[in-house]
């Protein structure tokens, strides 16, 4: 994000209550290749971000607090976009989580708990760093304490991915669900004119 | 004498006599593959001198930490807390992104109604007891 040159939009008319819900990027962001999978054997890789809109979050499993509540949020905000947008521009959320020791058994599982059309993955870690870089992420495993137990540091922000397969947006805590989808109907908007000029 | 002895047993639980309250405690229902649950309520001190949580316990998991969230600069983390000072008349909201109880390491899947017992540790010795209710995630709140 420190990286990227970004306008900011906010989203309520009234600036003192302005609440910045997502940073639309000044210049799409290609994706390079990567692989990830899940205990379902299920792949994803950059081609599947073609042709749809996707939201991809970066997180881990033994996250307590954090995670499930972004998770639940982008839940009620994809259920709200839906409202907004027509049915085949209503995003796909991918969650990626970057814990692959302790995650790998189980991220699909995780990810479907919250609504049955989210996708959980999870890979090598090269192949965490590259879509982590890719998406100007962040992230860092801690050291364990004395039961082995180790916290993960990752970025807070969802990454929003166009159908041409590049990131155009990043949106942010704490995802009201109304605010989130109002930016992502306008993302939307914004998306089309371009195409169309 | 008699009628203080019946009033004291009517007060509720133990806990509310010592000028501590808590209200709202809540377990959000986890997926079943997390090993990490969080627990979530308001800690009011109703008494006259200041109050500090130090630990908690709960029925049901390996361990239970005090936590902290904080996104800074886009990043998640989380610190552990010593810690919680409750000055009199305050009200300390352990919520999403902020304080929480982590819960480590549940000993069996829990189901949307269940409880989980806290106790709650405090500087001066006393404990208090709270059932934290399990909700499925998105039916306590969205916002912050």
């Amino acid at each position: 994000m420190r990286k990227i040159a970004a306008v900011i939009i906010a989203l309520l008319a009234t600036p003192a209550l302005a609440q910045v819900q997502g940073i639309m990027l000044d210049e799409p962001v290609e994706m390079p290749t990567f692989e990830f999978s899940n205990e379902l054997g299920e792949d994803f890789n950059d081609k599947d971000l073609l042709n749809q809109w996707t939201l991809i979050m970066f997180g881990f499993l033994s996250c307590p607090d954090v995670c499930p509540f972004t998770l639940g949020n982008l839940e009620a905000a994809v259920a709200e976009t839906g409202m907004r947008v027509r049915p085949d521009n209503v995003p796909k959320v991918v969650f990626v989580s970057v814990d692959p020791d302790r995650d790998t058994d189980a991220v699909s599982d995780y990810a479907k708990f919250f609504h049955p059309g989210f996708e959980g993955f999870t890979g090598d870690r090269e192949q965490i760093n590259t879509l982590i870089e890719a998406t100007d992420s962040f992230y860092r495993l801690l050291k364990p304490d004395h039961t082995g137990y180790y916290e993960v540091q990752h970025s807070s922000s969802v990454s929003v991915i166009a159908p041409d397969g590049t990131l155009r947006a990043k949106l942010q805590p704490p995802f009201d669900p109304g605010l989130t989808a109002e930016f992502l109907a306008r993302l939307q908007i914004f998306y089309r004119k371009e195409l169309s000029q | 004498m008699r009628a203080l002895v019946l009033g004291l047993l009517m007060l509720p639980l133990p806990g509310l006599a010592d000028g501590l309250k808590v209200e709202n405690a809540i377990v959000p229902l986890a997926p079943p593959s997390a090993m990490v649950h969080a627990a979530y309520f308001s800690l009011m001190n109703e008494g006259n001198t200041a109050r500090q949580l130090l630990g908690v316990t709960a029925d049901g998991y390996a361990m239970a930490h005090i936590h902290k969230s904080e996104i800074v600069d886009d990043v998640a983390t989380m610190t552990s807390v010593d810690v919680v000072e409750v000055a009199p008349g305050q009200t300390v909201v352990f919520e999403h992104g902020g304080l929480h109880i982590m819960l480590m390491k549940p000993a069996a899947q829990l189901s949307e109604g269940d409880t989980v017992r806290l106790t709650l540790k405090f500087a001066d010795g006393t404990i208090k007891d709270v059932d934290a209710t399990v909700t499925r995630p998105g039916h306590d709140r969205h916002g912050s």
